[in-house]
């Protein structure tokens, strides 16, 4: 099942993604914490000090300015966990983990992301997914249009949110 | 149906990508298209609906520009954070479309 569930708790909200990738652990934790590797299916620039309690930043770029979403490592266990304190002004901070377990040939993703205002749970659900895909294409050597995958998207998880927000 | 689904269909999203530019009359919009004359005006029809686009007569031409209520609506519901990052994209979306238009003149 390749969409999110995204889910109430208490006031903040959180979205959970599994999904299977046709690429080894190591393969897909490469993929994930390798700055150079990051930048080709989540944001332009991409910085990490691989350790608890290290910095991450990731970056992107506008014709008005840029964006950015910086923190720390909370927990890394290197080929199967890393879970991020996820910032960005306005919110309120949340909590992204990557977990990675093997499944045959492939490897299975758990993305959970915690913590986060009911208000962008659906920018979350469908941001989340088409990232997701888009590493699914990077993986496999190619690319993918996050921007009008996002939109797509975008109707399947307001209705979402609209139903387990009430 | 949601300003969301409104923007799912890839017509309707490249019409409001049209008018971001800044007004289009509905020929202009229609030449853009491979589709009929009456199919296009359908789509208006849905985002003007939908609070994504304003028209306004003026003289014989009917005149299309942005409109920020359907944007809020998503807005509402993306956070900041992906209104944001879907803006930036956009914009740089479009600067590209533009890129290239120039080049070929």
């Amino acid at each position: 099942m390749d969409e999110g569930r995204l889910r109430t708790e208490g006031d903040r909200c959180g979205v959970r993604f599994e999904r299977r990738y046709d690429a080894s652990p190591e393969e897909l934790w490469s993929a994930l914490t390798e700055p150079d590797r990051l930048r080709r299916w989540l944001a332009d620039v991409a910085e990490l000090d691989l350790r608890v309690g290290g910095r991450f930043l990731l970056r992107w770029q506008e014709s008005d300015g840029t964006q950015e979403t910086d923190g720390t490592i909370l927990a890394l266990d290197p080929g199967r966990v890393i879970e991020l304190n996820w910032t960005y002004p306005g919110e309120p901070d949340s909590v992204a983990r990557f977990e990675l377990r093997p499944d045959g040939n492939g490897t299975i993703l758990v993305l959970d992301h915690r913590g986060l205002p009911p208000g962008s749970i659906a920018g979350y659900g469908a941001g989340w997914h088409s990232h997701l895909d888009s590493l699914a294409a990077h993986l496999s050597g190619g690319q993918a249009d996050w921007s009008a995958r996002f939109q797509e998207l975008g109707a399947t998880y307001v209705r979402q949110a609209e139903a387990v927000t009430g | 149906m949601s300003a969301f689904d409104a923007l799912a269909d890839p017509t309707r999203r490249r019409i409001v990508e049209l008018v971001s530019d800044g007004e289009r009359s509905a020929g202009e919009i229609a030449s853009a298209f491979e589709i009929s004359r009456p199919g296009v005006s359908k789509h208006l029809r849905v985002l003007r609906e939908h609070g994504l686009i304003r028209a306004r007569g003026e003289g014989t031409r009917r005149l299309y520009s942005l409109d920020a209520a359907g944007l809020t609506e998503v807005d509402d519901w993306l956070g900041r954070f992906w209104t944001n990052r879907l803006d930036a994209l956009e914009t740089e979306l479009r600067r590209g479309q533009r890129g290239r238009g120039t080049a070929q003149d």
